[in-house]
C-alpha cells in the first residue's frame, strides 16, 4: 500500500467566510457563505444556525449554480418586438425606470391607481422591503394579486383573526410552532422536509433528533411522503376530506375529555349563549333595555341567571359558575322566551355525528387509526399541528382551518412551549403605508368577505377577479401590471383563460424577476433582480425570532435588489419622501431601531431570537388594551366566530363534500374516475414552487414533470414507468410522466406543480404543456368566505400519451 | 491500532433529500460538464436509494439509503485495477490515482457497490474520496456536514474512542454493513430503520 494522492484543490483555501442566511426557500438555515475573490464559491450550514443546526438542504448546496446561472437576467431590457414576441433590447437602468415611472403615472392618474394590479411570488427575493410602500402609497392600488387565495395566508390569518383576534407577525397564521419542546407534531397536509415551509426550512436534522429522542410524529396526507414513513401514524386521507377528520377529532376529544377543560372555560367563548332559533348568539341588547350589542351572555349555575361577559373591563368569571353544556330558556327583552345553548353545548351536538366509523367512510382512513391519532394528539405533553396550504387549496377552506384551530386551542396548545407558538419580537418596526383615502372600497374582492381589511390583517384582492377584470373589464379595467418575481401563468389557476389575455391586452406591464419566465415574456420593461445573497435583509416571519442576511457578493451583472428599484420608483414618481432610506442596510437598521442590536451587529449571529414568553393572552400581552385575553370582539378566544356571524356565515365548521367527487357528482365520475391532487409540495420537491427548473444540480433530480400513479392504476390504463401520460378534467388537460408507486390509492392521482421548461424555446417554454394549473378551474366552486378554490380534489381521469411535449428530450423513454 | 476512516449513517434520520449529492457535487465541481437539463447525463458519487415501498397501500414502509464508496478493509477494486491507479491509503481511504487510471473500466463490474463512475470527459474512473481533503485538516466530509437529516457520522473506526466507533459499538446489532457476504469487509455502517407503529409490516432484512 502506497500514498500517492494527489491534492484536491480545496474550495476553501484563499476563502473569505462570511455569515447569510438562506433564503432559496422560506428560509431560515444559517450559513458560512465562502467568498474567493469576490465570488460565491460554497455554501455551508453554520452549526450556531438556530433551525438548520449546521445543515443545508440540496438548494442551499446548488445555490452557487443559481447565483451563477446563464438563466440570470443581468441587465435591463425593453421589449423590442410585438408584446410575448420575445424580442428584447438592452437599456440602461435609467431608461427602464424612466419609462416604468412615466407609464405607471400616466395610467394611475388617467384612470385612477385601481386601473394598476401588481403579483408578487412567494418571494426568494426577501420579504423584508417594505413593497407596500409603492403598491399602497406610490400607485394606490389595492389591487394585489400576490399568491394571493393560492397561499395559506388568505383564508388562515382572517380565521385566526376571527378566532384569536389580530396578533403580530407572521403568528397571524398560526404556522409557528416550538419544535424543540415538542412531544408531538402534527403534520396535517405538509409534507415537512419536502416542502421547506415558512421558517422552517432547514428543519430536517432537528427534526430527525426529535423523533430519535421520541417525540411523536402523525402525518395526515393522501401519500406516503418522505414525512409519513417516519411517522408513528400516518393517516392516509382522501383528499379534500380534511375537514370530516378534524370534526372527528374534536368529537374524539371532546367526548373522551381529553381537552384543556380549563383553558376552555375560561379564554374561549365557550360559556356564552347561542339561540336555537337563529343560531346567533345572544346579546345583551336582546334581553336587557338599553343593553350593548356587543356584549355576550352566558348561564351563572350559581345563581341560575344569565350574566353579562363585560369584555371591556376583563375579568375572570368572578363568583360565578357559567354552564358549558345544557339548554337554557331565556326571557328576551320583548317578552317571549327563547331557548339557548353555551357554544361548547352547540360545538359538541356539531361534530357528535363525526364518529370514528362515519369519518372513516368520509375519509377512507380506519376509525382505528382515527381514534389512535386523536389520541396521540390530544394525549401527548405539548403538541403542535403543522398545516400545510392543502386544506386552504379547497372550497372549504374556512371551515376546515378553523376546525383545526380549534383543536390547537381546545387542547390547550396555543403560544405553549411545544406547541404552537406566537413568536413575536416586541419593538420591530413593519413598514408599510396605508392606501389613500376611497382606494379600499375599489379592491376587487369577487365578493369575498376575507379581501376586506376588517376580516384579514393581510387582505388582498380575488386573483381570478382580477384577471377576469383584465381581460373582459368587468368590473373596470385593469391597465397595468407590476410584476414582482410571480409568475402567473404558471402560479395561477386557468392561465390559459384570463390571464393570457389580459397580459395581450394591457396598456403597459413591467417585470422584475431574477431570470426570464413565460410570464415576465409578457413583460414591456424587465428590471434584473438579484437574489438573497446579494442584499442584506432582515425578516421575522420565523420560528423563533428574527433572522437577518448579508450580501456576501456584489450583485451578478446589473441586477438590483427590489430595494433600489422601490426607492428610485418613489422618487421618479414624486414621492421621495415615503422611501426615505438611502440602502437596504439602513432600512434594516431603521427596523432593528427600538432593539438592542443593528444590522451589523445582527449579522455577527444572523439570528435575534425572540423573547420565549408564553400564554401571551394570560399576560395581557395581546390585545391593545393590555387586559389579558384576545383581541377578539369578545376578548375570549371564539370558537365560536362572531365575526362570520356578522357576515350571515355559519360560525361553526360544518362539513361538505368537495364540488367534483363520487358523492356530488357521480355523473361526472363515470367519465373522470379519479381523483386529482395539484400542488403537492413532494413532487415539486428540489424545486420551490416555480423556481429552479434551471438549476442543473436539483433538474437531474426531477428532471421531468412527475405524475404519480398506483400500479393497479397504471395497469388497468396500459401504462407503464416513465410513461408521458395526459391527465385531464373537465376543465383542461396536460402531460406528465408517470411514476408507478404503491405510495398512493389507486383512486388518486397527484401531478406536480409549478412545471415550465426554461431549456424549451422563448417566449413560451412549454408553458402549458405540463401545468397542473391548466388543470383547475378558479371559477367554479370557491369557498363563500375567502374564495379559495378547489386545486386538491378534481376529478379527473388519465390516458397514455404518444410521448413528451413537442421539444422536450426524453432519453429515459424507450 | 490501524486508521480506518468511515461513516455511520442513521437510516431513521435520513429524509431522502439529497443534500449530500448535492453537497459532493458542489465539492468536486461535478457539473461543468453536465447539465442536467433533459437530453444529458452527469454523473454521481453518491446515490441515495429508496428502499421499499414495501408492502399494500395504506401499510407501509420506506427508507431512504445513501451509498457511495465504501472504502472497503478489503478492496476488490484495488485488486483488478491493470494499473494500480486505484490504492488503499495508510488512513484507510481507498483512492483513484487520476494520472494512473487508463479508463479501461476494469473497476466497475468488481466494485459489489457500485459506486466507481466513468467521468467520460477526463475518460477516468472516478469515485467518492471520503473528502480526503477535508478531513486531513480536520473537516467533515461535504455529504456530512451538510446533511439534512443530521444522520451521517464520520470518523476513524480504528480508533475506540471515536464517535463513530463508539456509537457503532452503542448500536450492536442494529449496526450493519450492506452486502457482507462479499467480504470486502466497508467502512460505510448503516443503522437499522426502526418501522413505527403505522407500518405494520417487518422490514426483511
Ligand atoms: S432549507 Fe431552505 S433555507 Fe435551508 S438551505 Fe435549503 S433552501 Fe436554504
Ligand atoms: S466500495 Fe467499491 S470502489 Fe469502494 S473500496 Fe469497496 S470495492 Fe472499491
Ligand atoms: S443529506 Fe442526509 S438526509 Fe439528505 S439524503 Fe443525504 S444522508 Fe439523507
Amino acid at each position: 500500500m502506497h500514498s500517492k494522492s494527489k491534492k484536491m484543490p480545496n474550495k476553501r483555501d484563499k476563502c473569505g467566510i462570511l455569515k447569510t442566511t438562506c433564503f432559496l426557500c422560506h428560509g431560515g438555515c444559517v450559513l458560512r457563505a465562502h467568498i474567493r475573490a469576490g465570488k460565491l464559491v460554497n455554501l455551508e450550514g453554520d452549526p450556531e444556525g438556530p433551525l438548520n443546526l449546521g445543515s443545508i438542504c440540496e438548494k442551499g448546496k446548488a445555490a452557487v449554480q443559481y447565483v451563477y446561472s446563464p438563466y440570470r437576467l443581468r441587465h435591463p431590457l425593453k421589449r423590442a418586438g410585438k408584446r410575448g414576441a420575445g424580442k428584447w433590447k438592452r437599456i440602461s437602468w435609467d431608461e427602464a425606470l424612466d419609462i416604468t415611472a412615466y407609464n405607471l403615472l400616466k395610467i394611475r392618474d388617467k384612470y385612477g391607481g385601481e386601473s394598476i394590479a401588481y403579483a408578487w411570488g412567494t418571494c426568494r427575493v426577501v420579504h423584508s422591503y417594505p413593497r407596500h410602500i409603492f403598491y399602497n402609497g406610490v400607485l394606490g392600488t389595492p389591487n394585489g394579486i400576490g399568491v394571493g387565495h393560492i397561499c395559506l395566508t388568505k383564508t388562515r390569518m382572517p380565521v385566526m383573526n376571527m378566532t384569536v383576534g389580530p396578533i403580530p407577525g407572521l403568528a397571524q397564521t398560526g404556522i409557528l410552532r416550538d419544535i424543540d419542546r415538542a412531544d408531538c407534531i402534527v403534520a396535517w397536509g405538509d409534507t415537512l422536509i419536502d416542502s421547506r415551509n415558512d421558517g422552517m426550512g432547514g428543519v430536517g436534522k432537528k427534526l430527525a433528533g426529535k423523533l430519535s429522542g421520541g417525540c411523536k410524529l402523525i402525518v395526515i396526507d393522501p401519500v406516503f411522503t418522505r414525512a409519513a414513513s417516519k411517522a408513528d401514524i400516518w393517516l392516509p386521507i382522501r383528499p379534500g376530506t380534511d375537514l370530516a377528520l378534524a370534526l372527528s377529532w374534536l368529537n374524539i376529544i371532546i367526548s373522551e375529555g381529553l381537552y384543556d377543560q380549563k383553558f376552555v372555560a375560561k379564554w374561549t367563548n365557550a360559556p356564552f349563549l347561542v339561540r336555537c332559533d337563529t343560531k346567533k348568539l345572544l346579546r345583551e341588547s336582546e334581553i336587557f333595555n338599553g343593553g350593548d350589542s356587543q356584549k355576550f351572555i352566558y348561564w351563572d349555575q350559581t345563581s341560575r341567571f344569565v350574566k353579562v361577559w363585560n369584555h371591556d373591563r376583563y375579568m375572570d368569571f368572578e363568583n360565578t359558575e357559567p354552564a358549558l353544556a345544557g339548554s337554557y330558556g331565556i326571557l328576551l327583552k320583548n317578552g317571549s322566551e327563547v331557548e339557548c345553548r353555551p357554544v361548547w353545548q352547540v360545538l359538541q351536538d356539531n361534530v357528535r355525528e363525526w364518529t370514528p366509523e362515519k369519518t372513516a367512510k368520509v375519509t377512507w382512513i380506519s376509525s382505528e387509526k382515527i381514534r389512535e391519532s386523536a389520541r396521540m394528539y390530544a394525549g401527548s405533553g405539548a403538541a403542535c399541528i403543522e398545516w400545510g396550504v392543502s386544506m386552504s387549496q379547497c372550497s372549504r377552506s374556512t371551515a376546515t382551518n378553523q376546525a383545526i384551530l380549534h383543536l390547537k386551542a381546545i387542547t390547550g396548545n396555543m403560544d405553549i412551549p411545544g406547541g404552537n407558538a406566537f413568536w413575536h419580537i416586541p419593538g420591530y418596526k413593519p413598514s408599510g403605508t396605508p392606501l389613500p383615502v376611497g382606494q379600499e372600497e375599489k379592491r376587487i374582492t369577487g365578493g369575498y368577505v376575507f379581501s376586506n381589511p376588517a376580516m384579514s390583517p393581510m387582505p388582498s384582492a380575488h386573483q381570478p377577479a382580477v384577471w377576469k377584470a383584465a381581460a373582459t373589464g368587468d368590473p373596470y379595467t385593469i391597465r397595468a401590471l407590476y410584476g414582482e418575481s410571480s409568475n402567473p401563468l404558471v402560479g395561477h389557476e386557468k392561465p390559459d383563460r384570463f390571464i393570457l389575455e389580459a397580459l395581450k391586452k394591457m396598456d403597459f406591464i413591467v417585470w422584475s424577476d431574477i431570470t426570464m419566465t413565460p410570464s415576465t415574456q409578457w413583460a414591456d420593461i424587465i428590471l434584473p433582480v438579484n437574489t438573497p445573497f446579494e442584499r442584506d435583509w432582515v425578516h421575522d416571519a420565523f420560528d423563533m425570532g428574527l433572522f437577518a442576511g448579508q450580501a456576501v457578493i456584489e450583485p451578478v451583472g446589473e441586477s438590483r435588489s427590489d430595494f433600489y428599484i422601490f426607492r428610485d420608483l418613489c422618487r421618479k414618481m414624486g414621492n421621495p419622501d415615503l422611501w426615505p432610506w438611502e440602502t437596504e442596510r439602513e432600512l434594516c437598521d431603521w427596523k432593528l431601531e427600538s432593539l438592542d442590536i443593528d444590522f451589523e451587529k445582527l449579522i455577527k449571529t444572523c439570528f435575534y431570537p425572540a423573547p420565549e414568553i408564553w400564554n401571551k393572552h394570560e399576560k395581557g400581552l395581546l390585545r391593545s388594551d393590555k387586559n389579558p385575553g384576545y383581541p377578539t370582539p369578545s376578548g375570549k378566544l371564539e370558537l365560536y366566530a362572531s365575526l362570520l356571524e356578522e357576515v350571515e356565515l355559519d360560525p361553526l365548521p360544518v362539513f361538505s363534500y368537495p364540488p367534483e367527487c363520487y358523492e356530488t357528482t357521480p355523473q361526472l365520475a363515470k367519465d373522470y374516475p379519479y381523483i386529482l391532487i395539484t400542488g403537492s409540495r413532494e413532487l415539486n420537491f428540489p424545486y420551490f414552487h416555480t423556481q429552479y427548473h434551471y438549476v442543473s444540480w436539483l433538474r437531474e433530480m426531477e428532471p421531468y414533470p412527475p405524475v404519480l400513479l398506483h400500479p393497479e392504476t397504471a395497469m388497468g390504463l396500459g401504462i407503464t414507468e416513465g410513461n408521458w401520460v395526459w391527465i385531464e378534467t373537465k376543465h383542461g388537460k396536460a402531460r406528465f410522466k408517470a411514476r408507478v408507486t404503491k405510495r398512493i390509492h389507486p383512486k388518486v392521482i397527484s401531478v406536480c406543480h409549478g412545471w415550465w421548461y426554461p431549456e424549451l424555446p422563448a417566449p413560451a417554454h412549454g408553458v402549458f404543456e405540463s401545468n397542473a394549473n391548466v388543470l383547475v378551474d378558479p371559477q367554479g366552486a370557491t369557498d363563500p368566505a375567502s374564495g379559495t378554490t378547489e386545486l386538491r380534489g378534481l376529478l379527473c381521469k388519465a390516458y397514455k400519451a404518444d410521448g413528451p411535449p413537442q421539444g422536450v428530450k426524453d432519453n429515459s423513454e424507450v | 491500532m490501524t486508521t480506518q476512516c468511515g461513516i455511520l449513517i442513521d437510516l431513521n434520520k435520513c429524509t431522502g433529500c439529497n443534500a449530500c449529492i448535492v453537497a459532493c457535487k458542489q465539492e468536486f465541481d461535478l457539473p461543468p460538464r453536465m447539465n442536467a437539463l433533459p437530453g444529458t447525463k452527469g454523473f454521481s458519487f453518491i446515490r441515495v436509494e429508496c428502499i421499499g415501498p414495501e408492502g399494500e397501500y395504506p401499510a407501509l414502509w420506506m427508507y431512504y439509503q445513501p451509498i457511495f464508496c465504501m472504502h472497503c478493509a478489503d478492496p476488490p477494486c484495488v485488486e483488478v485495477c491493470p494499473s494500480e491507479a486505484i490504492y488503499k491509503q495508510t488512513n484507510g481511504l481507498v483512492l483513484i490515482d487520476k494520472e494512473a487510471c487508463t479508463g479501461c473500466e476494469a473497476c466497475l463490474p468488481a466494485c459489489p457497490y457500485d459506486v466507481i463512475c466513468m467521468d467520460n470527459d477526463q475518460a477516468v474512473a472516478r469515485k467518492c474520496d471520503l473528502c480526503e481533503h477535508l478531513i486531513e485538516q480536520g473537516h467533515q466530509p461535504a455529504c456530512v456536514a451538510a446533511c439534512n437529516g443530521g444522520a451521517m457520522t464520520s470518523g476513524d473506526l480504528g480508533d475506540e474512542k471515536s464517535d463513530i466507533s463508539k456509537s457503532r459499538e452503542g448500536a450492536g446489532k442494529d449496526c450493519f454493513v450492506l452486502k457482507p457476504e462479499n467480504a470486502t469487509r466497508p467502512s460505510i455502517y448503516y443503522l437499522e430503520f426502526r418501522k413505527k407503529s403505522s407500518n405494520r409490516l417487518e422490514i426483511p432484512r
